[in-house]
């Protein structure tokens, strides 16, 4: 199977940083998709669902907070699992997100390998 | 809040910088203004809370090359560096700030961090005269290149 994966991180390097870990997780390279904050992601999302979303908070326009709040408001998207990749340590606010349905949380920095194993991982459970 | 020390920070930036990207750099002769005079680009971050703060990063380009082929785990020939020298900085700021905010609040509340910004050469300077003055200042190096790290409260 061929998981669709969309990438949102206001950061280009890392969003070709993911991009990388997804190929060689075995992603093809048109299962992937970016988006540079949560808004253009909800967006895309509801043109041509994922099924995971590797999402960083600190973004302008919509952060990652905001996006996992509108996404658990609408059904259309309740299977679409997301893991959070970002300098976020807070333990309450990555409660939140918990709450919310977010199960994965990669804390920068990380090794290049930590997140291909990231990305491995959430194939596995689709 | 934890305090900073310069021997924090300087250590917090090359742990980060091994984890992220496989880049080794070692305390640097030079001084923040030859840094400066070459880095390739700026960028800085401020940490909210009931205190402020300022992060600011310049890296040349020998860095930024080894940084961005890090993180992607490729060979810096086939990295754009031209194009990925602000995007480098702008990650920089943006994992050594959020690495300040662990150290100060212990994983707890009481600072957020901001978005990373680009600073053109002059706003750099500025930030880095202040820093010197009253802040932390930290160069890092090795053959390829250098980077300056600054932070002082806001």
């Amino acid at each position: 199977m061929d998981y669709r994966i969309l990438i949102v991180d206001d950061s280009p390097l890392l969003r070709a940083t993911a991009r990388r870990a997804a190929l060689q997780a075995g992603a093809s390279a048109a299962s992937i998709r970016e988006a540079g904050n949560g808004k253009e992601a909800l967006e895309e999302l509801r043109r041509s669902p994922a099924d995971i979303v590797l999402l960083d908070i600190s973004m302008p326009v919509m952060d990652g907070y905001q996006f996992v709040e509108e996404k658990a408001k609408d059904a259309s998207l309740a299977d679409v699992k997301v893991a959070l990749v970002t300098t976020e340590g807070n333990q309450k606010r990555l409660s939140r997100m918990a709450d919310l349905g977010v199960e994965h949380y990669l804390r920068k920095p990380f090794e290049p390998e930590e997140l291909r194993a990231l990305v491995t991982e959430l194939f596995g459970e689709q | 809040m934890t305090t900073v020390s310069t021997q924090n920070l300087r250590s917090l930036v090359t742990s980060a910088l091994e984890r992220m990207a496989f880049v080794f750099l070692d305390d640097s002769e030079a001084t923040p203004g030859e840094v400066l005079a070459r880095a390739a680009a700026h960028a800085s971050i401020e940490l909210r809370g009931e205190s402020d703060f300022v992060v600011t990063v310049s890296v040349t380009q020998g860095v930024v090359c080894e940084v961005a082929s890090g993180m992607m785990g490729c060979d810096p020939s086939e990295v754009d560096c031209d194009d990925h020298g602000q995007a480098t900085a702008s990650e920089l700021a943006n994992v050594i700030g959020g690495e300040l905010v662990m150290q100060m609040t212990q994983y707890a509340e009481g600072l957020m961090i901001g978005l990373p910004q680009s600073l053109d050469d002059e706003e750099a300077g500025r930030l880095a005269d202040l820093a010197g003055r009253d802040g932390l200042t930290c160069v890092l190096g090795n053959e390829d290149g250098e980077l300056l790290v600054t932070f002082k409260a806001d």
